[in-house]
């Protein structure tokens, strides 16, 4: 197992987003997590990263138990678990190469050719021309900019990619497009993928293992072709949108 | 009615508290290893040409409308001659660093809550945080500095141009001599009247730098906590900026008074 969540629980004052959560991620798997809005699922993959702390339980990103890591120990382990959040969240100051390369640089010692090499190789890896490198993320398209944050996450090389909620504010082929490449990448780096979403079409096109939140809990959780034998409502409820 | 008040004085040292956890992590930044120059200077120029024709204009007319209302009152006692005295040592002492204090809170400050919230509710911060660096001490610290050095800078020149609005008027409306109107500015505007106009120019811009930076960094609640923030970025700031004024105008009075005793 590469990650793996035990009793996690988070609250927000009074309220319990996150309710003993358990359930884990084998490497290389596309795992989607999904749910109705405000059921803690962006909550789950910040916990990942350390941007939020749970109060009770473990996450364990192989074997050992990140929860009570202090920044310096957070930082390791943001440069194995890449995060592509839901806004592009680029930097409006900075040219898309500088914006590629701002990771690399903080987190790495490469040379300047070195880091150039790493932006051309993950900017055709996210179908994305040489010629959008010198604008600014305000002029180029929303999609282009979701791709070029997926770029940057990419060329950190991590061993695990957490997408929270990819495809939000897309048009329908841009979606298709971004849910490609999420696999694509995913083959192509040998990434294990946790995708945050509400998308169960596109969950049971790419996904390995699909894993419900209701109210914090999980309610859910295996393989796709399970689904369709679950009775919980809300699983039926977003099952039908796929075979209605 | 007693809760009310209770839950605002709660919230009031509540804040109260997080800002100065705050300005302890940024002067304790600046002390470990600095802030990136280049941000800093980028700020330095952008805050300070955005803001310097407005600052100058302002402190022009806060000359020119301290140099009118004394007109009004000295005329009575002839003694229009101490007029570009009085003027401009109130202004420099008063009414100068404070209404350009309440200019740059709207201009600067309330730019830089909406930009900082900006990026907070875009997730710029958490992703400067996933890709390896600290975005208080990338962001922030810049911005914090930039501001404190840049609005120094602009109420300096500020003040320097209320000088001048104050002669123009003084010639032009109050019919005095540009000579009658320089001559007793020396008297009045003493060496404390013009170390307390720069002590409130720092204060005022340390203040202004820490609240806004504050306000922008912690937004929550998506686009209208950004909008929440700037307005309440303009209001603490000038409610700050009154305070400091009266309790550095108190405690420059007794040092005036020790001042003109030893003297």
């Amino acid at each position: 197992m590469i990650l793996e969540f035990k009793n996690l629980t988070k609250k927000f004052g009074e309220r319990t987003v996150l309710n003993s959560i358990h359930f884990s991620i084998k490497k290389s798997e596309i795992v989607f997590i999904l749910g109705q809005s405000g059921t803690g699922k962006s909550v789950l993959l910040k916990s990942i990263v350390g941007l939020l702390k749970p109060e009770v339980g473990e996450i364990l990103f192989k074997g050992s138990n990140i929860v009570n890591f202090n920044e310096m120990q957070m930082q390791e382990i943001r440069k194995k678990c890449g995060m592509v959040f839901q806004q592009p969240a680029l930097f409006d100051s900075l040219t898309i190469y500088e914006n590629i390369a701002y990771g690399l640089r903080r987190h790495f010692k490469y040379t300047e050719e070195a880091i150039q090499d790493k932006i051309q190789k993950v900017l055709s890896s996210v179908h994305l021309e040489q010629n959008i490198l010198q604008k600014k993320p305000q002029q180029v398209s929303y999609g282009m900019q979701k791709r070029v944050s997926l770029a940057r996450t990419l060329v950190l090389e991590p061993e695990i990619l957490l997408f929270d909620e990819p495809t939000t504010g897309l048009d329908p082929v841009t979606t298709t497009a971004i849910n490609r490449l999420i696999k694509e990448v995913s083959i192509q780096y040998k990434t294990t993928s946790v995708v945050v979403s509400h998308d169960m079409k596109c969950a049971m096109d790419i996904a390995n293992r699909v894993i419900f939140l209701d109210k914090g809990s999980v309610i859910f959780a295996g393989p796709t072709d399970e689904i369709k034998l679950n009775e919980h409502p809300l699983v039926r409820g977003f099952f039908q949108e796929v075979e209605p | 009615m007693t809760i009310i008040l209770k839950r605002n004085w709660d919230s009031f040292f509540d804040e109260t508290g997080k800002i100065f956890l705050f300005l302890k992590d940024l002067i304790s930044l600046t002390f470990k290893g600095g802030f990136e120059s280049r941000t800093f200077l980028e700020q330095l120029w952008k805050v300070t040409v955005q803001s310097l024709p407005t600052t100058m204009m302002a402190g022009f007319f806060v000359g020119a409308v301290m140099t009118v209302q004394f007109t009004l009152q000295i005329k009575i006692f002839d003694a229009l001659s101490y007029l570009g005295g009085l003027a401009t040592s109130g202004t420099f002492r008063e009414v100068g660093p404070l209404l350009i204090g309440f200019m740059l809170c709207g201009k600067v400050g309330a730019f830089t809550t909406a930009e900082l919230g900006t990026m907070r509710i875009t997730e710029q911060f958490d992703a400067i945080k996933c890709l390896g660096s600290d975005p208080l001490r990338e962001v922030i610290l810049p911005r914090f500095w930039a501001i404190i050095f840049s609005a120094f800078f602009l109420f300096v020149g500020g003040l320097i141009a209320s000088v001048f609005g104050g002669l123009l008027l003084g010639v032009f409306f109050s019919q005095v001599t540009m000579h009658e109107y320089l001559r007793y500015i020396p008297r009045f505007l003493i060496f404390p009247s013009i170390v307390s106009g720069f002590l409130k120019s720092f204060i005022f811009s340390f203040t202004l730098a820490t609240l806004c930076t504050f306000k922008g960094y912690f937004v929550t609640g998506g686009a209208k906590g950004v909008g929440q923030a700037v307005v309440s970025t303009a209001v603490t700031t000038m409610i700050a900026l009154v305070f400091f004024d009266w309790l550095t105008s108190y405690l420059m009075e007794i040092a005036t008074i020790i001042y003109l005793g030893l003297s």
